[in-house]
């Protein structure tokens, strides 16, 4: 876990309409030091978020509650704040422009997860 | 011998004829003078009638003489004529002419007529030709007879049987001879065989109706165009989507046909190309109309060539595919849908069991997130191929790929490509995983050098059999474990029941582990005739 020391500290926003899936992330993102800015099951309070958090890192799932996030995603391009899909479509059911942002799919391990951090921050 | 059914003397022979007859019995008459000054010159001047009687018998010696000579040339002149007129006949006998009485009964009956026929001439002469040759008209006999009364001839078909039965097609040339009173005597029957020409028609006639059979019944759109793109065949479904009568298509383009004139042009250009490059095509064309959705056809065109083999258009043939498009998204959409579901709820159940194991035992929460994976990542391969099926080795390089990083030579994978049934393919997965993760904690994995051959074959034999062998090899010495953990459980159970089959793990030792799987083969593997087809149904509905 030693590289995932990176992301001590960091502000980190989560975007996931699944509760426990959402309280897993939360656990895994504290065991590597994130700092919890807050969580969003729902489009309009993601945008809401999204716009007004001080935020480094994001986990955005694509899907809430049946409800695209992609308005979400342009957000924090436009914040310029990297950011990471959460699905269980896989990379095909993203939008063409989106395609370079790290897609994590459901179900994942927390290295995955690391993983798929590592690639948006950089 | 041909036989001369009559003795027609020319105008000239009968002029000679009479000439002979003249000069005989004026002879006669010379004679019979002479005779009677003969006998009354006893009774009155003895010496002079006895000369010039003398001179009258000479005279019609002479006479005799004369009338018999042109009598003799008359003959030869006859046996010359008449020759000429056999020579005739039996040249006319080699052709496939005939004569016949008005009766019908055949009195010329020569070569050609036995070679069109059958019959020989004793088998034909005397005979009524009708009846002999079972002729049947294409307009009553008696009408045909009365145009040859009226006109002297007749020209038609004819359908007769030949000897040995089968039926032959001629052209009949009938001509009519009349007597010196102008009387009909005889008729002469020409015949052309034309029974191949009509076979050739029949048959043509016969592909023509089949090819118009099949154009007015095919699903689809069938049509050709020549080189200008111009229409010079469309069936009725054609027809119909233009919604013009023929006469309102032939010879138009797509440019008067389609909404979109783009469109027009882009399709007359591709169909350009095909028919430059002289290939038969398949691929989809998408048409849009106005004020609807695009229809979407899926169109085959070949070029059309000409007898020398030039090209001189194409024929297509177009299926609208838009409803089977259609229902290929929403299929496509809700398979996406469905793994949506599957991958959240999987990632539920572990954010469960990771809330519920907080504290626990790190391995047993591991063991269960990598069991987790191991069923999304057989999920996976299942959503890439629609769940129609999984190809094993897609399922087995799955289910291998989270150990294989970097190690990829301790894994030897061989066997025929196959494709898995969903179910198979999950088990498969799921036992492949079990056995792995045994590997890495006790058997060849967890050493170095160790290796796994995992090899699948087909049994062949009444009910053939798929089976796969996992065998380690370089591991550490094996123990037989004193209890089975769930692992081999679920392969010797799970994996069994879920493939109808059989399955073992032997802890073999000293050299490794082997796993065999055993099942029949019909079970686990998508037969290759049961190729999933759309309902009956919605190929109706985008038939038009």
């Amino acid at each position: 876990m030693n590289d995932a020391q990176i992301f001590v500290g960091i502000r980190v926003l989560i975007i996931e309409d699944e509760a426990l899936v959402s309280m897993m992330l939360e656990e895994f993102l504290e065991q590597i030091g994130c700092r919890m800015m807050g969580t969003a099951s729902r489009l309009d309070d993601a945008i809401i978020k999204a716009r007004s958090l001080p935020l480094d890192m994001a986990l955005l799932d694509v899907n809430l509650a049946g409800e695209a996030s992609f308005p979400v995603a342009e957000i924090l391009t436009a914040r310029d704040i990297p950011f990471i899909f959460v699905t269980g479509y896989g990379p095909l059911g993203l939008p063409a422009d989106m395609r370079h942002i790290p897609v994590l799919p459901k179900p994942f391990q927390m290295a995955q997860l690391v993983d798929a951090m590592r690639m948006a921050a950089y | 011998m041909v036989a001369v059914p009559f003795a027609s003397p020319s105008t000239t022979s009968r002029v000679a004829r009479m000439r002979a007859t003249l000069v005989t019995w004026l002879a006669a008459g010379l004679l019979a003078l002479g005779g009677l000054l003969a006998v009354s010159n006893g009774f009155f001047l003895a010496t002079y009638t006895l000369s010039a009687a003398t001179i009258l018998l000479a005279l019609a010696a002479a006479v005799f003489a004369a009338s018999i000579w042109a009598k003799r040339r008359i003959r030869r002149d006859i046996d010359a004529k008449l020759g000429r007129l056999e020579r005739f006949m039996q040249t006319f006998g080699q052709t496939q002419g005939t004569l016949r009485g008005l009766d019908g009964r055949i009195v010329l009956w020569g070569i050609g007529a036995e070679r069109l026929y059958g019959y020989c001439e004793e088998e034909a002469l005397g005979k009524n030709g009708f009846d002999l040759l079972h002729t049947r008209f294409p307009i009553p006999f008696e009408e045909i007879n009365a145009i040859l009364a009226r006109d002297g001839e007749w020209q038609g078909e004819l359908t007769r049987r030949h000897k040995d039965g089968r039926e032959i097609h001629i052209i009949g040339k009938w001509s009519l001879i009349r007597g010196e009173a102008g009387e009909p005597e005889v008729a002469i029957e020409v015949s052309s065989d034309i029974t191949s020409i009509k076979l050739a028609q029949r048959q043509l006639h016969q592909t023509n109706a089949l090819l118009r059979a099949i154009l007015e019944t095919a699903p689809g759109l069938i049509y050709a165009k020549d080189l200008q793109g111009r229409i010079i065949l469309a069936n009725v479904s054609t027809l119909d989507l233009i919604g013009k009568p023929w006469p309102e298509v032939e010879g138009r383009t797509d440019l008067e046909f389609l909404d979109s004139k783009g469109q027009a042009e882009a399709v007359m250009v591709n169909d350009r190309r095909i028919m430059d490059q002289a290939r038969t095509e398949e691929f989809e064309e998408v048409i849009s109309c106005e004020g609807r959705h695009p229809r979407v056809w899926s169109s085959t065109k070949a070029p059309l060539r000409d007898a020398d083999g030039k090209v001189i258009g194409l024929v297509g043939v177009s299926v609208e595919i838009t409803e089977r498009k259609r229902i290929e998204e929403r299929l496509q959409l809700m398979v996406n849908e469905l793994n949506h579901r599957v991958k959240n709820t999987l990632a539920t159940v572990q954010a469960i069991a990771s809330q519920t194991l907080r504290g626990g035992d790190p391995i047993v929460r591991q063991n269960l997130e990598r069991r987790l994976m191991a069923l999304a990542a057989a999920h996976d391969v299942l959503t890439r191929e629609k769940w129609e099926g999984a190809s094993i080795d897609d399922v087995v390089t799955g289910a291998l790929a989270p150990f294989g990083e970097g190690g990829d030579h301790r894994f030897a994978v061989s066997g025929p490509s196959l494709r898995l049934l969903p179910r198979a393919a999950l088990a498969l997965a799921m036992g492949l995983h079990e056995l792995t993760t045994n590997a890495l904690k006790y058997g060849a994995l967890s050493t170095l050098n160790g290796q796994v051959a995992i090899n699948w074959q087909i049994v062949e034999g009444a009910k053939p059999l798929l089976r796969l062998t996992w065998i380690e090899s370089g591991g550490p010495p094996v123990a037989v474990p004193s209890r089975r953990g769930f692992g081999v459980r679920l392969i010797e159970r799970s994996l069994a029941q879920d493939l109808g089959g059989k399955a073992s793990v032997i802890f073999d030792q000293p050299a490794g582990i082997v796993g065999t799987i055993e099942a029949p083969l019909c079970d686990v593997v998508v037969s290759a005739e049961v190729t999933p087809f759309l309902p009956v149904g919605a190929l109706q509905a985008g038939a038009r």
